[in-house]
């Protein structure tokens, strides 16, 4: 990380330069404490999903 | 973290999150165990018996931790009272240095292509609990493939792609409705990308905040 700072130009820019920093957006809003399920799947499996989905609303 | 214990043991193929994560994975035996819950759930689902190799991980989360400090003191803007503790990255920010480092020093996960052993079967009594899942069938023959050939890369990109998934899934802050638009191909082409050597965690960054993008 310190080579690709010191190679970085953004921190030869000004500070109020508006491209000098990424936005600072944080973790989103949602309840920490809820545990949600997660199930790892393959983007084929999810894609499948999705397009199942489509085709019954359609 | 398995959802095991409190009525749910046996539900294989799930684990549970909250938006604390990442703060519990500060602690580097939280981060273990759940690293290790992965590897015992994606080999319920697979053909390829993989362990994680504690040294190699111990390395990615020393220096998981010291780029999210880097970022937060080079790449975010100053926060009006100057404390570093209060400038915070996205899910995404996280994520991505956590892919690049996790494919940079490897392998965590040491791989065999044997069978991994039975999985036991599901007990519905089991099932009274925070969570009632269903167990998850096994990938195809070609996915196994694809997982042996992508070896720690893939084992990678699947634990944090459904990290930000998770995040955005759940998430409060938006207008539109959650719907993951990821595809068979960008998968392939992703991973491919893992391998190139041209990857780094701010390019990583850039591709999941465009895969998640939404109003």
């Amino acid at each position: 990380m310190s080579n690709k700072t010191r190679s970085d130009s953004r921190s030869q820019l000004s500070a109020d330069n508006l491209f000098r920093f990424y936005s600072q957006n944080g973790l989103p809003k949602m309840d920490m404490d809820k545990v949600h399920p997660v199930t790892i799947r393959t983007a084929k499996e999810i894609q499948q999903e999705r397009v199942s989905s489509k085709s019954k609303n359609s | 973290m398995l959802l095991k214990g409190n009525g749910v043991t046996g539900i294989k193929g799930t684990f549970g999150l909250n938006g604390n994560v990442f703060d519990r994975w500060l602690d580097f035996s939280e981060f273990k165990s759940d690293m290790n819950d992965m590897c015992e759930i994606l080999q319920i689902r697979s053909s390829p018996k993989f362990q994680v190799n504690e040294e190699k991980l111990k390395s990615v989360h020393t220096e998981w931790r010291q780029d999210i400090l880097e970022w937060r003191t080079n790449l975010l803007p100053p926060s009006s009272d100057h404390d570093t503790s209060k400038r915070r990255l996205s899910h995404l920010k996280k994520t991505a240095i956590l892919l690049e480092k996790f494919c940079k020093i490897k392998p965590f996960f040491n791989f065999e292509a044997v069978q991994p052993k039975e999985t036991p079967p599901l007990n519905p009594q089991d099932s009274e609990g925070a969570y009632s899942g269903e167990l998850p069938n096994k990938v195809t023959e070609d996915m196994s493939e694809r997982l042996m050939d992508g070896e720690n890369h893939y084992l990678s990109y699947l634990i944090t792609y459904h990290l930000c998934d998770f995040f955005e899934a759940n998430r409060t802050d938006r207008i539109d409705a959650y719907i993951p638009r990821v595809t068979d191909e960008f998968e392939l082409d992703f991973v491919s990308f893992l391998f190139s050597g041209q990857m780094n965690a701010q390019a990583i960054h850039m591709i999941f905040k465009a895969l998640f993008l939404r109003d």
